[in-house]
């Protein structure tokens, strides 16, 4: 059987060049010397605190600031670095009012810069922001920095069997049961990855 | 279309992050376009045409990822896939020495000679252009085809920046028109990953329909009059389609679902792991790291069991039974929705591609196999694409669905937790930073070289946010790989963001990140600058 090559075929039918202008090695060089030089880093100068919805039951927020400059525009704190809070508020809009209430809140350790934070309450109307501050002597929160706003996931309805008839009317108190569906997508999932593809 | 009848819409998704690496004469993750051609989108397209010889008035939708599209039009990439290809053919052939002493395995390496030889001939017969059949069957209005997002980015976690989302979003539509030739109508979030106002995005680039999971639109802001077999108007005429539970699980399922029947291949059973080094080097990884070769000689067979030696004929009858058994469920739960709805409902049933054939060998027949039973006039399925639906069918209840994905647990978990969530500080530092460029740079007078490493920069931001990465980064496959991959993206991007600050950009460095990272050619940097 003779070989087919996509050369050999291509070569009277198209102009396209199949060699990259510049080598094998040429290429690798570039690559491994960005690759060194310009390791990812997070810039200290980009202050800010992110706040990202997982889940129904979970928040994540992550942030980076400098410590220095925080305690400088902060002179009423007072031993700062000990009192750093990580405070989520939930907030709701009703009309015109928009209504915030603070509903969970973390001391930050040392050079911790991510926290997971499960929500004590489940509204669907609400959206989530956070804050990062610091008590001062008085024990009041003075915020240094504040996250974008995020929307919450919304509360699951409840299935009381799995069928297909329970995906139509009547809808009321029946029951959705999201744990069979994510362990139907889990194993699937187990029996699927291969060397990398992902579904 | 009548209106006694119910509607089946089957969706199949095919996405493959961007894995071309011209920097090495061959590459491992190569390999996994070369497998999906192979397994997966040449058989697929063998059904298509016999289908249409048949005249089969079918109905598919087939999801084609932007980073799919331009690895199947790569130059490099198809000389690669037909070497690829060749060795398949010469492995064949050996394995047919090999095996003469024992009849039944020659018998299945023969097939698979005659396999790998004809997928060479269907890819050959359309000039190596797998786009070009795929084409020829939209044109035919049978095969609906739509898109997704650029590099497949998992928009719920890109959503702290619009201009991230809208650039996933619209990248990816500009590229499937420019490659096809024409717009798509509908859209696959990535993973499903839907978020309340994604839909204005949506409408913005032109799109009528998208696809979410169960609960999005059981939990929709106001509750679904008909439940999830019709779609939802999110109130700007863009729709939300739901996956229908009831068909996924069959075919999903490890338990239950169809692929796990015993009479079918066994994909873990290779050649690559079973026989001795020196019979497969030439065909693994440096002649030493095993993979797997695509010859396989053993069925599912029972749990605990030695595996027992693969019937072809007996798993392709088995396949045509679970498409029958397929349709007859679905006629079954059309029968029953229909008398609760104010409207035929439709069952939408999207899928991963790369199931069929790759991972469920024998899932291509059985796709072809549904697609012929379900045409058959007298059963009371039609088959339907979500723009004929839509066009039939008017009035839609208006109702914003709720986020969410089709991932484990149903939500955002899966790309954000303990093993991946160390990305994400860099990712959106990466999109701020693009943004300022394209804010600084626009309405400025901006030099040809200038240009193309802004335009090399939009590039790269793009790439390090395919979903691919976190997933495979919690799943564990190839951990080291995606690991690389972010980080290069991310070195590449500071460099490039430093050279353009200050205004020093090396061509030689440029051209080689271009010819590296060569996805979307009629990229503009200035769509990075936030819409007001």
């Amino acid at each position: 059987m003779p070989e087919t090559t996509y050369d050999s075929v291509k070569r009277f039918t198209s102009s396209k060049s199949v060699t990259p202008a510049l080598s094998r090695q040429e290429l690798l060089e570039v690559s491994q010397n960005i690759s060194l030089y310009f390791a990812p880093r997070i810039s200290s100068n980009n202050k800010k605190l992110v706040l990202l919805s997982i889940d129904p039951q979970h928040l994540y927020a992550y942030w980076n600031f400098d410590d220095d400059e925080s305690q400088n525009k902060t002179p009423s704190s007072s031993n700062t670095s000990d009192n750093k809070m990580l405070r989520i508020y939930s907030q709701e809009v009703r009309g015109d009012v928009v209504k915030s209430k603070p509903l969970v809140e973390f001391k930050i350790q040392g050079s911790q810069a991510k926290q997971l934070i499960s929500l004590p309450i489940i509204n669907r109307k609400e959206t989530y922001f956070a804050k990062i501050g610091e008590l001062n002597s008085s024990k009041n929160f003075i915020p240094l920095i504040i996250s974008n706003n995020t929307a919450c996931f919304s509360r699951q309805k409840k299935l009381k069997k799995i069928s297909f008839t329970d995906y139509i009317i009547p809808y009321n108190n029946i029951e959705f049961k999201i744990k069979e569906q994510s362990k139907l997508k889990k194993t699937h999932r187990e029996r699927t990855n291969y060397s990398g593809k992902v579904r | 279309m009548g209106t006694e009848k119910g509607f089946l819409s089957i969706i199949l998704h095919a996405h493959l992050p961007y894995v071309r690496h011209p920097e090495y004469e061959s590459f491992f993750e190569e390999v996994w376009l070369f497998e999906a051609i192979t397994e997966c989108y040449v058989p697929l397209i063998n059904a298509l045409d016999n289908l249409s010889k048949d005249n089969v008035d079918y109905r598919l939708t087939l999801s084609l990822s932007p980073t799919l599209l331009m690895m199947l039009g790569d130059e490099l990439l198809k000389t690669r896939y037909l070497t690829y290809l060749n060795t398949r053919i010469e492995l064949a052939e050996k394995e047919i020495i090999r095996t003469k002493n024992q009849k039944e395995y020659q018998k299945l390496a023969r097939l698979y000679r005659r396999f790998f030889i004809h997928v060479r001939q269907i890819y050959q017969n359309y000039n190596f252009d797998i786009l070009k059949a795929f084409k020829k069957h939209y044109f035919s209005g049978r095969l609906e085809l739509i898109s997704t997002a650029a590099t497949h980015g998992f928009l719920p976690l890109l959503n702290i920046s619009e201009i991230a989302v809208r650039n996933q979003i619209n990248v990816g539509i500009d590229t499937f028109k420019s490659i096809m030739g024409f717009s798509p109508a509908g859209f696959w979030l990535p993973e499903c990953g839907y978020y309340p106002g994604l839909e204005l995005l949506l409408d913005d680039a032109g799109i009528n329909y998208f696809f979410i999971d169960t609960h999005g639109v059981v939990d929709a802001s106001d509750l679904p009059k008909n439940g999830i077999y019709a779609p939802l108007d999110c109130g700007n005429k863009v729709m939300a389609f739901a996956r229908d539970p009831e068909s996924s699980h069959q075919v999903w399922s490890a338990q239950e679902g169809y692929p796990g029947d015993i009479n079918y291949r066994e994909y873990y059973s290779d050649i690559g792991f079973e026989l001795d080094l020196e019979d497969v080097a030439p065909y693994i990884l440096d002649g030493k790291t095993r993979i797997n070769t695509g010859i396989k000689y053993h069925r599912v067979t029972g749990k605990g069991q030695e595996k027992k030696i693969y019937d072809p004929k007996k798993a392709k009858r088995k396949a045509y039974k679970d498409a029958k058994d397929f349709i007859a469920k679905r006629e079954q739960q059309i029968k029953i929705l229909s008398r609760k709805m104010n409207r035929p409902p439709v069952i939408v049933s999207p899928y991963d591609a790369e199931l069929f054939g790759h991972w469920w060998a024998e899932g291509i027949h059985w796709l072809e196999s549904v697609l012929r039973l379900a045409s058959e006039p007298d059963n009371q399925i039609k088959l339907v694409s979500c723009k004929e639906y839509l066009k039939q069918q008017k009035n839609h209840q208006v109702s914003v669905p709720s986020s969410s994905t089709w991932g484990d647990q149903g939500y955002s978990s899966y790309w954000i937790n303990e093993d991946n969530d160390w990305i994400y500080p860099f990712l959106h530092e990466m999109a701020e930073e693009m943004e300022k460029l394209a804010v600084d740079f626009t309405g400025v007078s901006v030099l040809p070289v200038q240009k193309r490493a802004l335009n090399q920069a939009f590039r790269t931001v793009l790439l390090a946010q395919a979903s691919d990465w976190p997933f495979i980064l919690k799943s564990g496959t190839t951990i080291d790989y995606a690991t690389k991959k972010i980080n290069d993206y991310l070195a590449r991007f500071n460099y490039l963001h430093e050279c353009i600050r200050n205004n020093k950009i090396n061509e030689h460095y440029l051209l080689a990140l271009e010819t590296m990272d060569n996805v979307f050619p009629d990229i503009d940097y200035r769509d990075y600058k936030p819409v007001i």
